[in-house]
């Protein structure tokens, strides 16, 4: 049987490594960009002021204690032990693991899941660069209300129009007539609109006609000959009015010729921001090859080179930024709209909401986002280190880095600038609409209004790609390790193989994106996916390989302790910590989603295709494990 | 801001501030940084 070059122990016919990590400093910066991403400047800001400010930082703690960390160090050791046996991908660290046949084949999962999230991924990662380069020609800045910043962001993503039709609610209106009144559920804003009604007269005529207008960088332009009936005149949208937030509504005031019962309105709204997705698509295209290019070049020469000069550059973005952030001051109109109630927002503590378990869940979520735990990518990491090296002290050192950028950096941008620019009502309703609301409608916005504000959006996006790719070339390595450790191939065919699997499978989300593909390979891949790997993972290391066997891998060539109150821990609290967040995900929105309860009929087809996409994904990795085993029975290896 | 607000920012920014620095110390001193890795 074939040895490893540097243990000496056996390689289960995998091809161990030559890749290495050239410095410590250069491996903690990896494992914490593989670590810190987008969550931490937009989800956590956004998770802890919904979750009771500075109280959720107790579950928060005690999750980052309870869940994060024991999880860094049993994945940090358990990808070091597969790669002492030639193994850099979950697939032979599980066979390694477990002495079952089936082994392998859950270990797919550590290959497949991070390479489904890199999907999608990539193309939110582009944004930023998209946004970053918008900031600097100040596209961004010349938009001026938070729905006409959503209208560039829809557009930018492909959504090109919006209809709507519905009857009207009939008003009387003292002394002038009926009022016909029909809502429109997006809010007014850039675009181009056209009104299409229909009604019949009091000597029955049918009628029909149309209205049309841009609105266009502020200005409302009346097209020049909408065929608009004598019998009805346009009450709202008013000329001038049009730019506001609230959701459009109609008015139409009729004559008494009109019977109101038989009026028919129909609304389409079409972007005039973005003409369909070719730019997205050129900047998908060239985040996609900035990442393939890392890829190709490999851990020392590509990843770390890439973590050593990114990771340095988003703590500098970060820094400037928080520190410009915290030297605005106070708005004018309404000076407690200022950065110290803005960080009050995240900090003034709720106690209210600690009796809540949904508080407890959603700390424990986001530690487990944040730490980009259960993914298979710490293991590939780590499985290029030897016995020589530590990775207890490494482990904990990674969580907080990231913890750092998160608590300090994260915490101290988005909130506090969207407070002094929006208000507190206004920062609810942003940080409930959830990261990207925040990160891409709502800093554009306030970058627009602050002067060299084009230069710390840029920076501000800038900071968000470093985040991006360090994670995404680290979500894809597992699987380009698996192809050649495990399948023999060269490290260029396994790179051009994941290369033609993302573009392909990236192409069908982006043009898919509005029929919720993206969402629901976020769900089923980033979510539920990784939960209950995470649990399986932590089940084949502590139970199966046994809790003495674990506890001994981790202090080999340990440069820290870990208390032995961890062991517990991990054996039993840990696990539970993540059955619980399996349960309640997949009770909360699982159910829904797997029937398509709430989805439209529309979405239907390219939803199903997604989940096709996501079985057929699993064949064929399977079968490429299926393959790999064969072989090595063949050649004499232990499968 | 509240002074609860306050309480909370300072412990939790202490934590993390000092224990990233903690743990980066060790880290260079146990390792070596560039110079002798893996074989520190």
């Amino acid at each position: 049987m074939a040895e490893h070059p540097e243990t000496g122990t056996p390689v289960d016919g995998a091809i161990p490594s030559n890749e290495k990590w050239g410095s410590r400093v250069g491996l903690i910066l990896a494992m914490a960009g593989n670590a810190v991403g987008l969550g931490n400047f937009l989800r956590f800001p956004c998770k802890a002021a919904a979750g009771g400010g500075g109280a959720f930082m107790i579950p928060y703690f005690v999750a980052l204690l309870l869940l994060g960390i024991p999880i860094m160090w049993i994945e940090w050791a358990m990808g070091r032990c597969g790669g002492r046996h030639g193994h850099h991908s979950m697939p032979g660290t599980f066979a390694r693991l477990w002495r079952n046949p089936f082994a392998k084949y859950l270990g797919v999962f550590g290959v497949l899941l991070p390479l489904l999230i890199v999907v999608y991924y990539n193309y939110i990662e582009s944004w930023t660069l998209a946004y970053s380069y918008y900031s600097v020609t100040g596209r961004t800045a010349a938009i001026e209300t938070r729905a006409e910043m959503t209208a560039f962001h829809n557009g930018y993503t492909g959504k090109r129009g919006e209809s709507h039709a519905g009857v009207p609610a009939i008003l009387a209106e003292p002394g002038a007539g009926p009022v016909a009144r029909v809502g429109f559920g997006k809010t007014w804003g850039e675009g181009i609109y056209e009104i299409d009604f229909s009604y019949r007269t009091l000597d029955d005529k049918e009628m029909k006609g149309r209205s049309a207008f841009v609105v266009s960088r502020g200005k409302e332009l009346r097209a020049p000959a909408p065929a608009v009936p004598p019998e009805v005149r346009y009450l709202e949208p008013a000329p001038g009015e049009v730019r506001r937030e609230a959701p459009g509504t109609i008015e139409i005031a009729l004559t008494p010729y009109v019977r109101p019962e038989t009026l028919r309105v129909a609304v389409r709204w079409a972007n005039t921001h973005h003409d369909g997705i070719a730019v997205a698509y050129g900047f998908f295209l060239l985040c996609f090859a900035i990442n393939m290019y890392v890829i190709y070049r490999g851990v020392e020469s590509g990843i770390e080179l890439l973590a050593k000069i990114a990771m340095p550059m988003l703590f500098l973005f970060a820094v400037v930024i928080a520190v410009r952030v915290m030297t605005l001051p106070a708005n004018a109109a309404n000076p407690a709209w200022n950065v110290w109630n803005g960080l009050g927002f995240i900090w003034n503590p709720d106690f209210t909401k600690l009796a809540d378990a949904s508080i407890w869940l959603a700390a424990a979520g986001q530690i487990f986002f944040t730490l980009s735990i259960c993914t298979g990518a710490i293991q590939t990491y780590a499985s290029f280190l030897t016995d020589r090296d530590d990775v207890t002290l490494n482990g904990l050192t990674t969580a907080f880095t990231n913890e750092f950028v998160e608590v300090i950096l994260g915490g101290t941008i988005a909130i506090p600038a969207a407070v002094l620019f929006f208000g507190m009502l206004d920062t609810v309703e942003i940080a409930r609409g959830g990261a990207f609301n925040l990160g891409f409608n709502a800093m554009p916005l306030i970058f627009g209004h602050i002067p060299a504000g084009w230069l710390f959006g840029a920076m501000w996006f800038g900071l968000l790609f470093f985040a991006g790719i360090t994670s995404s070339v680290a979500l894809a390595y597992p699987a380009v390790c698996f192809l050649k450790n495990e399948l023999k191939w060269s490290h260029k065919a396994a790179t051009a193989f994941i290369g033609a699997y993302l573009f392909a499978a990236s192409s069908f989300v982006i043009l898919t994106f509005e029929n919720g593909t993206l969402d629901e390979i976020d769900f089923w891949a980033g979510t539920f996916g990784l939960a209950l790997f995470g649990l399986v993972e932590i089940v084949l290391f502590l139970w199966v390989f046994g809790p003495e066997n674990a506890w001994r891998e981790m202090h080999i060539g340990a440069n820290l302790r870990i208390p032995r109150f961890f062991k517990p821990i991990m054996v039993y609290v840990t696990p539970l910590f993540l059955a619980a967040l399996i349960a309640v995900w997949g009770y909360q929105d699982g159910i829904d989603i797997l029937l398509m309860r709430k989805v439209a009929p529309e979405n239907m087809p390219a939803l199903l295709g997604a989940r096709g996409f996501l079985v057929g994904s699993f064949l064929l990795f399977a079968l490429l494990v299926r393959i790999a085993w064969s072989r090595k029975e063949k050649e004499g290896g232990r499968a | 801001m509240t002074t609860a607000g306050w309480i909370f920012l300072g412990i939790s920014w202490t934590v993390v501030i000092g224990m990233t620095a903690i743990l980066f110390k060790w880290t260079l001193e146990s390792g070596d940084g560039d110079k002798n890795f893996p074989t520190a």
